[in-house]
């Protein structure tokens, strides 16, 4: 359609194929992806925009990591003069945006188990200043497993403590974590204190009675005291840093405060807090605590979101969902509770998007827990949209990821289809519009392994 | 309680039946329940005429599978799933802990699970005995779910866990290597083989003789170690590297067994041969990995590669939420090893039931067999596919219709004791947030509050 010739298009887009497959080994020493300086040309393909709906038969192009044009079959496209292109047939095949994990620990974690290899806890209860991107392992081997299903980007969180961190987003190829970063504080993490499960709850991490004739514990007499004063040690070191704020916009002698500085952004309302909350009381109070600070607020978790939905709407307070494959939260809840929950956020019109949850190194599952919202009542472009377009947004990348659309970075896919249906492959991918390689560290043990039984045979 | 359903018999109709045998998949196909057994499975034209007098079930467009079968699972064993005391608990029985009125059985009837091999913890090098259900949720004693044949199985663990590496078990206890795994476990076979001798030479014994000498003394642990020694106990292993599954598969070569499976395996690729000559089958993830160090190496080609080798492969959950969905776990073999769909399917359908000695009652859509099976709206290896109704012996367990009416009844129920706890929150005269909360929460175990309703009735 927009080729020259079609016969040269394809001559050139095998070539292109090959001169952007990079030659590798196993996952470590796999080199990351090449700058490209040519234009690259995705042709004839079915493009789902995320933003404009579905072209069948589109074009996209992109160059310097910057989608430049999304054209359906009609539009004529145009390179300027002297562009120099790749071209590619993409018939058949259908171009996405980039998927991104809303909520993970890529980079911060290797092994769950192996201490040395756990970078996620600061050790002090408050520790906004640290900033989750500065530890990504940028060769980690988690990395090109999840790339691999189509997960370019992921929102990297700290754990633990009151306020753990800032989270960052982070695209999934680059030879640094800075090259990785695509926004290095994304929001403070607010871990919103949890009341003591009330007595007699099944199961989980009550402390037994004092024995009779003693006096109870302080934590039987109040067994909220410590949620509360760890609720109100947050508010005073948002209301210090709102104090410190002002004080350094009075004073140009005013003493620098790491912890207050990582805030201001939060302060000021240019940045959302991230408030890990899953109990509707949770929920509640988290939201009357950042209502008052005038904080805007993603919640992260939201379990109990739809218990609360009203409230959610009227402050359009978004909510990162960490994953759909959970069990019921009661032992009288439905059995799809979980399922069910995003088509009926969807319908309360609540925004949201869709994690994994905190499944360490499970984000190639990303479209899975999509699928299985669709399969339970989500629409499915919205499902797709909660995994894309709706996670860069609440992440407050909205501008750069989550669908085709001119001016944002070429982070995308080449599928033989949906990547919520579990057969469908990708095939190609470009992080900020250099193609990465899909192979990873358990694609090269299976081809090893399967060297070995070929082998086998002829040994014998 | 609610009664147990009723054993039916129906005929189903037109839908694509995945037989998980000989006869592969059989699109619009008849599958005729009897007395809870199946009388007939395969094409419409071969079904007897005598069939058609059954209930009919109309199911164009649907998908019929065998149970989904779960090989490791800790779903109903009333807390407490390690008897971690010492490095051999071979004595200890899950036969012992079986909780019927778990919720996360009903749950797994939601994601077609028929029958589970419920297994001991991996905290010991040799662990406690594990026990195979079947999903007959509605019964109220534990021995009624027992799967009646099933082959006797007990827990092993090689690597990490049993040397009490991660922290869950350092006590210092023996061993702390997989040298001392391998010597112990040597050990106890060693043991296990004396104690048969003792005990077969005092039943050799002349009557006379018999009388006038001291049996020795029972030995529960090493009774059930010599069981499989004898090859009546299969030894379900949890174990995750190469060097660890060849050890054992050495060993059992020595001591002239055939494990019963691998669970986890998730280096399993890396020794098939030895595992399809030693063992029954591998029991496997789908693509669970990087937890530990010990599956930094796991790819999710292993059930694929395993196959190929000719080993009998199986994927699990060792998870009750992970067990509501084996049938798209099944569907990662297709996506990764390339697997026939069919062939994929019976890593959760016949492969377990081989694994556990029941494949002549269940895991296949095969005249004879027990009527357990499973109803789909869509491609069971699909993420779009619901279970629409699950049956266990004929009688159907699960299905949506039915799950409507019982969500009905919870709500009604809910709502009386969302009252009951209002009224008696005003009467201490407490703020309405109190109230609110503590009715919040009074919600919590309708299982109990079913009980509690019935046991108001009896007071």
């Amino acid at each position: 359609m927009n080729a020259p010739c079609s016969t040269v298009a394809t001559m050139v887009a095998v070539l292109a194929a090959a001169a952007l497959g990079s030659v590798g080994h196993a996952q470590d020493l796999l080199p990351k992806g090449a700058p490209e300086a040519r234009a690259i040309v995705l042709q004839n393909a079915i493009v789902h925009t995320m933003d404009r709906g579905t072209l069948i038969g589109g074009t996209v192009w992109f160059q310097d990591g910057v989608i430049r044009g999304v054209l359906s079959p009609g539009d004529k496209l145009k390179l300027p003069e002297g562009t120099e292109a790749v071209w590619i047939d993409a018939t058949q095949k259908h171009v996405y945006p980039g998927l991104v994990a809303a909520h993970s620990q890529l980079g911060l974690i290797e092994l769950g188990s192996v201490r040395q290899t756990v970078d996620t806890d600061e050790l002090n209860d408050q520790s906004p200043e640290a900033i989750a991107g500065v530890a990504v392992n940028p060769d980690s081997a988690a990395i090109p497993v999840a790339r691999s299903n189509g997960v370019l980007a992921a929102c990297v969180f700290p754990i633990g403590g009151e306020l753990p961190g800032r989270a960052s987003v982070m695209q999934l190829d680059g030879w640094t974590n800075a090259d990785m970063t695509v926004l290095g504080d994304a929001g403070v993490v607010v871990d919103w204190p949890s009341l003591p499960e009330p007595r007699g709850r099944r199961g989980r991490g009550m402390r037994p009675p004092s024995p009779a004739g003693t006096p109870p514990a302080a934590e039987e007499r109040d067994p909220e005291a410590a949620t509360r004063k760890a609720r109100e040690r947050i508010e005073e070191t948002f209301v210090r840093a709102k104090n410190w704020l002002a004080q350094k916009a009075a004073s140009a002698t005013t003493p620098p405060d790491l912890q207050c500085e990582a805030l201001a952004a939060a302060v000021r309302g240019e940045k959302p807090v991230f408030v890990l909350a899953d109990d509707l009381e949770e929920i509640e109070s988290a939201l009357s605590f950042t209502a008052a600070r005038g904080l805007r607020t993603v919640i992260v978790g939201g379990r109990d979101a739809l218990l609360c939905k009203d409230l959610l709407r009227e402050r359009d307070v978004p909510v990162i969902l960490t994953g759909v494959h959970k069990l019921p939260p009661r032992d009288d809840s439905d059995y799809d509770t979980a399922f069910v929950l995003p088509s009926k956020l969807a319908a309360a019109g609540i925004r949201f998007c869709i994690a994994t949850g905190e499944e360490f190194a499970h984000e190639r599952n990303l479209p899975y827990h999509a699928a299985t919202a669709a399969a339970f009542g989500l629409d499915r472009d919205r499902a797709m949209a909660a995994i894309t377009r709706d996670a860069a947004e609440i992440l407050g990348v909205g501008n750069m990821l989550g669908t085709l659309t001119v001016g944002k970075h070429a982070t995308l896919l080449v599928t033989d289809g949906n990547p919520l249906d579990l057969t469908t492959k990708v095939e190609r991918a470009f992080v900020a519009g250099r193609e990465v390689d899909l192979r990873n560290k358990q694609t090269e043990l299976a081809k090893k392994y399967r060297q070995k039984y070929a082998q086998l045979p002829a040994a014998k | 309680m609610l009664a147990p359903p009723p054993v039916r018999e129906v005929l189903i109709l037109n839908a694509t039946l995945w037989t998980s045998a000989a006869a592969g998949t059989v699109p619009l196909g008849a599958l005729w329940i009897k007395d809870g057994r199946i009388a007939y499975a395969g094409p419409r034209e071969g079904l007897p005429p005598e069939a058609t007098k059954a209930e009919t079930i109309d199911a164009t467009g649907k998908h019929v599978t065998p149970g989904i079968i779960d090989c490791h699972s800790h779903t109903g064993i009333s807390r407490g799933v390690n008897e971690g005391g010492e490095a051999v608990t071979a004595e200890v029985r899950v036969q012992d802990v079986v909780d019927p009125d778990d919720v996360d059985w009903y749950r797994q009837l939601a994601g077609g699970v028929t029958a589970v091999n419920q297994l001991h913890g991996s905290a010991n090098a040799i662990g406690g005995q594990s026990n195979t259900v079947k999903l007959r949720w509605g019964s109220t004693h534990p021995d009624a779910m027992w799967f009646q044949g099933s082959v006797p199985g007990i827990k092993f663990a090689l690597g990490e866990n049993p040397r009490g590496a991660n922290g869950s078990n350092s006590s210092g206890r023996y061993p702390n290597t997989r040298m001392g795994v391998a010597a112990l476990i040597r050990d106890r076979f060693l043991a296990a083989q004396d104690y048969a001798r003792r005990i077969a030479a005092y039943e050799a014994l002349e009557p006379r003789e018999r009388a006038r000498t001291l049996p020795p003394r029972r030995d529960l642990e090493l009774e059930t170690v010599a069981e499989i020694l004898a090859g009546k106990r299969r030894v379900h292993c949890h174990s995750y590297r190469q060097d660890e599954i060849f050890m054992l598969c050495a060993m059992a070569k020595e001591f002239g067994f055939k494990i019963g499976t691998f669970q986890h395996v998730l280096e399993g690729y890396k020794v098939a041969e030895a595992i399809r000559e030693q063992a029954i089958g591998a029991s496997s993830f789908s693509d669970w990995w990087g937890y530990k160090f010990e599956v930094y190496d796991a790819i999710p080609d292993n059930g694929a590669i395993l196959r190929e080798v000719g080993v009998c492969v199986s994927f699990n959950s060792d998870s009750d939420e992970h067990a509501r969905r084996l049938n798209t776990e099944a569907g990662k073999a297709v996506k990764y090893g390339g697997v026939p769909p069919a062939e994929a399917l019976k890593f959760v359908t016949i492969n377990p039931a081989i694994q556990l000695g029941i494949e002549t009652r269940t895991g296949s859509l095969e005249r004879g067999k027990d009527a357990d099976f499973a109803i789909w709206s869509d491609d069971p290896l699909s993420y779009t596919a619901i279970c629409e109704s699950t049956w266990v012996d004929g009688a159907e367990r699960f299905s949506i219709a039915r799950d409507r009416e019982l969500r009905a009844a919870i709500a009604t129920e809910r709502e009386r004791l969302l009252r009951k706890a209002l009224a008696a929150g005003a009467k201490k005269g407490r703020t309405a947030k109190d109230d609110e909360r503590d009715a919040y929460w009074a919600a919590e175990d309708t299982t109990e509050a079913y009980c509690c309703r019935d046991c108001e009735g009896v007071r």
